[in-house]
């Protein structure tokens, strides 16, 4: 099953400076290691992808650079120290709300009889 | 091939982009890259070539819905540009106007989240007290959709009118005097607010001489000509509100903001009809979410674009419950009004016709006049349903109908689709093409349902 709308626009952001932690990517490679990360339970389509990027750079979270080798014009993004910041801030914060919302669904889950899934959270 | 695919959307991206023509360059560098890599990827998968230019094409979606995306960020950048450069004018009639309000609401950009919202009344009727998001301006008071007093006026004000005649010198006062006779209204004009426009009640209006005419066109055809008359400096307008016909400067009209709930319960897909099987209630309440979010866009798209939060500062909308809670001026309101009006109205139409039926336009509401343009609905589910028959169909209208004058800002027209219609905000030239355009691929198609 794939995430409803909703839950996954709020964390787009998160996403894609998750995406960035581990080193430089360009846009076809975000999308590419965000598909497979979720196993590819998130599909972030290039209409969505490419202006979250650019807002994300207009507000200081990542920055861009040119690269010509390999004869394809590409244009890597990377975090800055303010996005790493925010990776850690967000991150941290949404791991204590699954926690939360863990808690508070589990009671009901047990009252629908409804197994829960397997722990996304884990890795 | 597809490199030709990819250039003409990428060239009428960057039509669309308000950006410098370097950081345009730049987006369709960085795009193109995409498309290629997307293309080799499919077509190892084994895609055909035009498969795979349609795949990696769809995947950004509409170029001016996209272009719009981009927008909302250069938006923010341009606004700080635009202050430092703004015309002495604009700054001056801002000083002016607002020395005119007394309590300075106006043009003043208030704090957002002032606590004026707890002054607004109780809405009328049973619907349950809305989470409004407190108003920026100062709110006057939550009315469900248009009242129904201020509608009476409305439908008042379109009677026809056989004989309007009256000879040169005639002064403006005298002209609303007349309108007020023969419509029965409550009309109230503005006068201060006029004066500083320097028009007043003897300003000669240059005689008008009409036959069959609606109320309403006599009072807009009155309003320009004052407002020429006296040296085009404010422009006129009129509103409805609490019964009273009002007219006003445009401008200062325009800074009124009011609160109102409109229900959309009925707009929003519902479960299937009762005779068959209850639809899943997760999966109709996700399709209903979906379908508030889209309307929301909608609204935000072609109703006075550009002036919605959070990167504009006028009007705000919100959801609650099915009902959309909206702030902003009366002619923005009265243009959802209409809106939503006729969405029912082809909602009914394909209850009763079926597909194939594109919605006869509805009669032009007097709110539409100020900009010319007008929303209407279009039933194109016969030829293009699915996101991508959508798209090409969208392309095709702003290549072939009014080329150029289709923004992802809306500045002339919009297209959006909406629950598989197609809304289009533009000119009456343009829908009178565009329903043409639409009759003549139905004739060449032939009848396909």
């Amino acid at each position: 099953m794939t995430f409803g709308r909703d839950l996954v626009r709020g964390s787009l952001d998160l996403m894609v400076l998750s995406a960035l932690a581990e080193g430089p990517l360009y846009g076809y490679l975000i999308q590419k290691r965000i598909r497979e990360a979720s196993g590819n339970l998130v599909r972030l389509q290039a209409g969505t992808l490419y202006p979250l990027l650019h807002k994300l750079e207009a507000n200081g979270a990542i920055e861009s650079r040119w690269d010509n080798t390999g004869g394809r014009d590409r244009k890597w993004y990377e975090l800055t120290s303010t996005g790493r910041r925010t990776l850690q801030d967000q991150a941290g914060q949404w791991h204590e709300y699954v926690n939360c919302i863990r808690r508070l669904l589990n009671p009901a889950l047990e009252a629908l009889e409804v197994a829960p899934q397997a722990d996304p959270t884990t890795t | 091939m597809s490199e030709r695919e990819f250039e003409s959307y990428l060239r009428l991206l960057s039509r669309f982009l308000k950006f410098s023509t370097e950081q345009r360059e730049a987006v369709a560098r960085e795009l193109r890259g995409h498309m290629e890599e997307r293309l080799e990827e499919l077509l190892e998968r084994g895609y055909t070539r035009d498969e795979a230019t349609q795949l990696a094409l769809d995947e950004f979606g509409d170029a001016a819905i996209l272009a719009n995306q981009f927008g909302r960020i250069g938006r923010r950048r341009r606004w700080i540009m635009r202050t430092t450069t703004a015309t002495v004018t604009i700054a001056a009639t801002i000083l002016l106007v607002s020395f005119l309000m007394p309590e300075r609401r106006a043009l003043v950009p208030a704090p957002p989240f002032s606590m004026a919202a707890e002054q607004a009344r109780k809405p009328a009727g049973d619907a349950p007290a809305p989470a409004v998001q407190p108003a920026r301006r100062q709110t006057r008071e939550i009315t469900p959709g248009e009242s129904e007093a201020d509608k009476r006026v409305l439908e008042q004000m379109k009677i026809v009118l056989p004989t309007v005649d009256f000879a040169e010198g005639t002064g403006f006062a005298e002209l609303v005097e007349w309108l007020r006779v023969q419509t029965k209204l409550s009309i109230d004009v503005n006068w201060p607010a006029l004066a500083l426009g320097n028009m007043e009640r003897n300003t000669d209006t240059g005689g008008m001489s009409l036959r069959d005419v609606k109320a309403e066109t006599v009072l807009e055809i009155l309003l320009d000509k004052v407002s020429a008359a006296a040296g085009g400096v404010a422009a006129l307008d009129w509103q409805v509100t609490d019964g009273v016909v009002r007219i006003s400067t445009a401008d200062q009209l325009k800074a009124r903001t009011v609160v109102r709930v409109y229900d959309c319960q009925d707009l929003l897909r519902q479960a299937a009809s009762p005779s068959t099987m209850p639809v899943d209630p997760q999966t109709s309440a996700a399709a209903r979410a979906e379908d508030m979010e889209n309307l929301i866009e909608l609204i935000k798209n072609t109703v006075e674009p550009g002036s919605w939060a959070p990167d504009g500062t006028v009007g705000s909308i919100s959801e609650y419950d099915g009902l959309l809670v909206v702030l902003h001026n009366w002619r923005a309101q009265h243009q959802i009004a209409g809106l939503l009006n006729d969405m029912r109205q082809a909602k009914a139409a394909r209850n009763v016709e079926g597909a194939g039926a594109a919605t006869r336009p509805a009669a032009d509401r007097g709110a539409a006049r100020r900009d010319q343009t007008v929303s209407r609905i279009y039933d194109v589910r016969d030829f293009a349903e699915g996101n991508s028959s959508q798209q090409a169909l969208a392309r095709l209208i702003r290549d072939q109908i009014e080329p150029g004058t289709w923004t992802p800002d809306g500045s002339t027209g919009t297209i959006d689709f909406w629950n598989d219609r197609l809304v289009v905000r533009h000119d009456e030239t343009a829908h009178r093409r565009l329903l043409n355009m639409l009759d003549a691929i139905r004739e060449i198609r032939g009848p396909s349902r």
